[in-house]
């Protein structure tokens, strides 16, 4: 008797029974409702939001962002011009998921009866989705993107079929055109796809298969910005946040420390260099008192772009997103040669607060509504169809106070992770081969990746870190339940030493000798 | 079975432990500043904002740009909360 057997009969399968798949139907359709009494309108990130929009409306193929989910809304624009319709699309989208995940967990695994209520109610009765959902942003469909490609792996640890590597296939590759969060995906998916039991061959075109489409997407992107630009270059945000990440460690280099640079990037250095040294006083300028923040890359008044500007002031043909992107290949050799120069500073001023800010997930733009505006642009009123560009709430003030937990709830379940985790390996879990082992493995793997990923090279808040923030929480619940039921099982051992504890739980096969 | 009991006790405690060290990071920047009319910082090296300004990281907004006079500030004194 396999794991899946096993399971598949298992009694407590909360998500097959009607009575709370009703219940949980009536719960998302009231939390919504409720909802959007306060918020009646979707709510816009200034400046993303309207990007997005922007790309939408002219169906563009490469944007400051990735065009993903400007593709979604310009598909969802033919269905309707209703951002209310908009709102509940999204929200449907990462319930649903996010119940798909917990159905496959429980599907494979016996997970106790309060560890699957308790995995439902927070999947179910939770605000930031309400708000994610609400936003026009690709967070809210990257959440549920991610919960469905991590439970499509989940399947493909247990039944490698070609259906089911198809649609893994589909999925990795919308999700990889909806965020640069998505880059590590395909690096798990490759290990997951190699280590399965598949015959080589098919292995080999399993992985062909997952991989073609991103290729294709990789090739076409970077062939429009070498159109554009005159670079191969893929992603020139990544040039980007690199001189920006740089730029917060140079920042406290001592002036009489400063390295000599190679001629291309004197000019651009010389004015970083002044700008730090006529920003010295925070009084005068506080957003320098921001760790491991990305106001350098995006303020129009700061050095990066304050270099563009100059690079082409004679020039005003150019547009603006040519201007952009040709700075990309630039600025990614600066922020490295900056970042290889001065590795200490890097850690010290870059790495670390970054990581306490993985740690406590800053609300960031989750933490007021529309940005504390109380309108819209002109092109996104006509995106929705609004009548004026005014955007209202029924709530006191536009500041979302029912998220300000979250970063402490973040906080608990990274610490609580972690000492499951250890946990997990002093028990013996790691060397299990049942469902549940590979699963905790593989989620251990995730997070860990993707922590390193943000901290080292990307930016940490709520809304682009929901998935990882959900995922810790699944990963440590099932931990927890799966240490309860280890201990169970060795109590009824010492009740009745006939019965093995293999014999009672077949899925937990490898950590009997615990 | 005593020593899944104590990894359990452990989990509660360092999930106690990494709540209280959250709570102790999360933080906004807030500050007050003088605001032109287009909603930008307007900077006037005069305005006693950018001399005596008081810049809390890590606490609670707290109202405190009132007692700052406005004059010669060109444009409005404003409390601005910015998250980390």
């Amino acid at each position: 008797m396999n794991a899946y057997n096993f399971a598949s009969k298992n009694e407590f399968h909360l998500l097959k029974k009607k009575k709370t798949l009703w219940a949980i139907g009536i719960i998302i359709i009231i939390q919504f409702a409720i909802f959007k009494y306060f918020y009646p309108h979707v709510s816009y990130i200034w400046g993303d939001s309207f990007s997005y929009i922007d790309a939408a409306d002219q169906n563009l193929s490469i944007n400051t962002y990735l065009t993903g989910y400007s593709k979604f809304l310009r598909l969802f624009s033919v269905l309707t011009k209703s951002d209310f319709a908009l709102a509940l699309c999204q929200y449907l989208f990462i319930e649903i998921t996010a119940l798909f995940l917990l159905f496959t967990i429980f599907e494979n695994y016996r997970a106790g009866k309060i560890t699957q209520i308790v995995l439902i109610i927070i999947m179910t009765v939770n605000p930031l989705f309400l708000h994610l959902a609400n936003l026009v942003s690709s967070d809210g469909m990257f959440v549920g993107l991610s919960f469905l490609w991590f439970s499509t792996l989940l399947w493909i640890i247990q039944h490698s079929t070609s259906k089911l590597i198809i649609l893994h296939t589909i999925i990795l590759f919308i999700s990889f055109t909806f965020r640069y969060n998505a880059l590590i995906y395909p690096v798990i998916s490759l290990s997951v796809i190699c280590f399965t039991k598949m015959p080589l061959r098919k292995k080999a075109l399993s992985i062909c298969v997952c991989f073609l489409p991103i290729a294709l997407y990789v090739l076409s992107t970077s062939y429009q910005y070498k159109k554009l630009t005159g670079h191969w270059q893929y992603s020139p945000f990544s040039g980007w946040q690199l001189a920006n990440n740089a730029m917060y460690s140079f920042r406290y280099v001592d002036s009489i420390d400063r390295k000599p640079v190679p001629v291309r990037f004197k000019e651009l250095h010389r004015m970083v260099c002044e700008y730090f040294d006529s920003t010295r006083n925070a009084s005068l300028h506080p957003i320098e008192l921001f760790e491991a923040s990305t106001y350098y890359m995006w303020s129009p008044g700061l050095t990066l772009m304050k270099y563009k500007q100059k690079k082409f002031e004679k020039d005003t043909t150019i547009a603006e997103l040519q201007q952009w992107a040709t700075m990309g290949p630039l600025y990614k050799e600066y922020g490295i040669y900056i970042i290889k120069q001065y590795p200490m500073q890097f850690f010290k001023h870059f790495i670390w607060p970054n990581s306490k800010k993985y740690f406590a997930l800053p609300i960031e733009f989750l933490g007021s509504y529309n940005s504390d505006r109380d309108s819209v642009t002109e092109q996104a009123r006509i995106w929705f169809g609004y009548k004026t560009r005014k955007v209202s709430v029924n709530t006191k003030t536009k500041e979302v106070k029912i998220l300000g937990s979250y970063p402490i709830i973040s906080g608990i379940v990274n610490a609580v992770l972690l000492c499951t985790l250890i946990c997990f390996a002093m028990l013996g879990g790691m060397k299990g081969t049942s469902f549940v082992n590979r699963m905790i493995v593989l989620g251990g793997i995730i997070w860990l990746v993707n922590a390193i990923f943000t901290i080292t090279v990307s930016s940490a808040a709520l809304r682009f870190q929901s998935f990882p923030l959900f995922l810790t929480v699944v990963l440590s619940i099932t931990i927890v339940d799966w240490m309860i039921q280890l201990m169970l099982s060795h109590k009824k051992d010492l009740i009745n030493p006939t019965i093995g504890n293999r014999q009672i739980y077949p899925e937990m096969s490898g950590i009997g000798a615990s | 079975m005593k020593t899944i009991k104590h990894m359990l006790l452990a989990t509660f405690a360092v999930a106690v432990l990494g709540g209280i060290v959250a709570f102790k990071l999360r933080g906004s920047l807030v500050y007050c500043a003088d605001i032109n009319h287009f909603g930008a910082i307007a900077g006037t090296p005069d305005c006693p904002l950018f001399q005596n300004s008081t810049y809390i990281i890590g606490a609670p907004a707290i109202s405190f740009c009132t007692s700052v006079v406005d004059t010669p500030c060109t444009g409005q004194v404003k409390q601005i909360r910015a998250k980390q």
